[in-house]
Formats: C-alpha cells, structure tokens, sequence
C-alpha cells in the first residue's frame, strides 16, 4: 500500500519545489535517511532502543553520537567547501541543534535524502531547511570506495 | 456520524470523569498525592484512558483506533526520530486503550508494515523481537507476528 501523497509531502517542506524534485521510490517504512545516507535500504537507524545504532555508541539524540556512528563506517567532519567529486558526502540536518534528517551527495551534485518512513527523493540541499528537519549543519566525508 | 459521536465521546468523558475524582475528598488524586506532581496527570490519564477502552467496544473501538492510526502515520510519515515518532499523541492513546488495541494492532501490523513494537512492547509486556533483530524492522515485524499467531491474536 502506498501511502504517498504528494501534496501533504510538499506542505511539510516548504521549500521543496515539486518541478524541481524527483521523487525515487515509493514509500519503505524498513530504512530511514540515516541508513540511506550510507547506503542501507534494510535497516533504521536511530539512536533509539527500537533501532540500529553501531556498537559502542551513545544512543543520544546529538550531533557528538551522530558523528560518532557516521565515523564508525570512517566519515569524517568537514566543512562544507571541503568535498571534492571523488568523495562521498553526507550532510546532518539539525533543528535547535538536535539531529534530525541525513542527506547523500550525488555523483550529479543533487543530494539524495528518504525522508522518514515516507519516499526517497532528489533534491539540492536547501530544499528540505524549514520547520521540520531544520538546516543541514554538519557534513561528513569519505573517500568513495 | 458515528465516528464522530465516538470521537467526541472519547474527548469529553476523560473530563467528566477527572471532575468527579477532584469532588471526592476520599480520592487518591486529592488526598494521597499532592496535585503538583506530575505523576498524578500521567496515573490519571492511564487509569482513564483504560477505562475509556472498557467504554469503547467492537466497531467503536475499531473505528477509534483507525482515525488515531490515519492521524499517527500523517503526522509522523516524515520523521526519522522514533522518539517523536512513538510519543506522538495518538499513538499514546491507542498504547492508553490497553490490550483491547492488541487484535488491531496486530492486524494493522499484518496489513502493513508501521512502527507499532514499542506500543506492543507496552501493552502486552513481552518482546519477541531478538537483539540482532532490532533496527530491521521487516525482522521485528516478523517475529510480532508469530507472537500474535502464537498467542491467539492471529490465525494461524
């Protein structure tokens, strides 16, 4: 059952312009876009009791945890002028300085983000800031394997 | 129109009930716990709310559970946290109708694929989910739904 729509999707981000936005797959509750920044379509991560959280890190709601799980799979800190076309690149959404959202760079200079349990989509980076995921602050990279 | 009588059913009697608890002096509200603790609100509410689903039965409840279902997965489609997911409000309500919500649960479960193990997990104080289950929530579905099966809430 997809429980998709659209114009609900684009009411709850509001710079997000349907013209500009590719919408990738249909709705998949078994990944969230923490998972799918690095890749995962099988599993949620979270830092919650219910979710997949890498072994040895605070399950805390934090930009230190986050950073700490991202370094786990060997992403790293940067700035956002760092990344070069030969690195993956992830952004970390925060909102009152608590995460909330994760983005990949795509080879084409889209950001490819699955927005919760709903669909997965392409977009620039600005697109998602707004009241529910906030502005993407931090960003990670690694050399693409 | 049903629905709605039961809507607004379930959202006044909670207050009618909590008024009649403050006018009695005997009440454990009034008397054994002092009113500026928030425990109160929260035993309140529980005990309430488990008795709104003594008062909901059959259809009602069905149709009760259905619009906090369509109101929770509106509401939360969008969201990675699963902390803001599982503390929505509805979704405390439909973990408040206590187990009388575990058959449409499960069923809503079976149906599709949704976030419903902690209010599972709360309701029916087991969990059958393995450690190296969690965070694959297709596994945790699975293994729900056995429990239920096992367990009567499912046919086999």
């Amino acid at each position: 059952m997809d429980i998709y729509r659209p114009d609900e999707f684009f009411k709850a981000f509001p710079n997000l312009d349907p013209r500009r936005t590719n919408v990738t797959s249909p709705v998949d509750r078994r990944y969230n876009c923490i998972a799918w920044a690095v890749g995962e379509n099988k599993r949620w991560w979270w830092p919650s009791p219910y979710s997949y959280w890498p072994t040895g890190v605070a399950r805390l709601v934090t930009v230190d945890a986050f950073v700490a799980a991202y370094a786990t799979i060997g992403f790293r800190p940067v700035a956002k002028s760092d990344w070069g076309d030969s690195d993956d690149c992830l952004a970390l959404y925060t909102l009152n300085s608590v995460p909330t959202h994760a983005a990949r760079r795509l080879p084409n200079g889209k950001w490819t983000s699955k927005c919760g349990q709903n669909v997965d989509i392409e977009h620039d980076l600005a697109d998602l800031d707004g009241p529910l995921y906030g502005t993407a602050t931090h960003f990670f990279l690694r050399a693409r394997r | 129109m049903e629905i709605e009588h039961v809507c607004s059913l379930y959202a006044r009697k909670p207050q009618r009930a909590w008024r009649s608890r403050r006018t009695q002096p005997d009440d454990w509200t009034s008397k054994k716990v002092p009113p500026s603790n928030p425990r109160v609100w929260v035993r309140g509410r529980a005990s309430l709310a488990s008795s709104e689903a003594s008062v909901l039965r059959g259809r009602d409840l069905a149709a009760e559970f259905e619009r906090l279902r369509v109101e929770w997965e509106k509401d939360t489609i969008n969201l990675s946290d699963v902390g803001q997911i599982i503390l929505h409000d509805a979704y405390q309500r439909i973990i408040g109708m206590g187990p009388a919500a575990l058959p449409l649960i499960f069923a809503a479960l079976d149906a599709e694929l949704a976030f419903w193990f902690p209010a599972l997990r709360a309701i029916s104080g087991s969990d059958p989910v393995q450690p190296e289950e969690l965070g694959d929530p297709e596994a945790m579905r699975s293994a729900w739904l056995s429990w239920a099966r096992r367990n009567g809430y499912l046919p086999t």
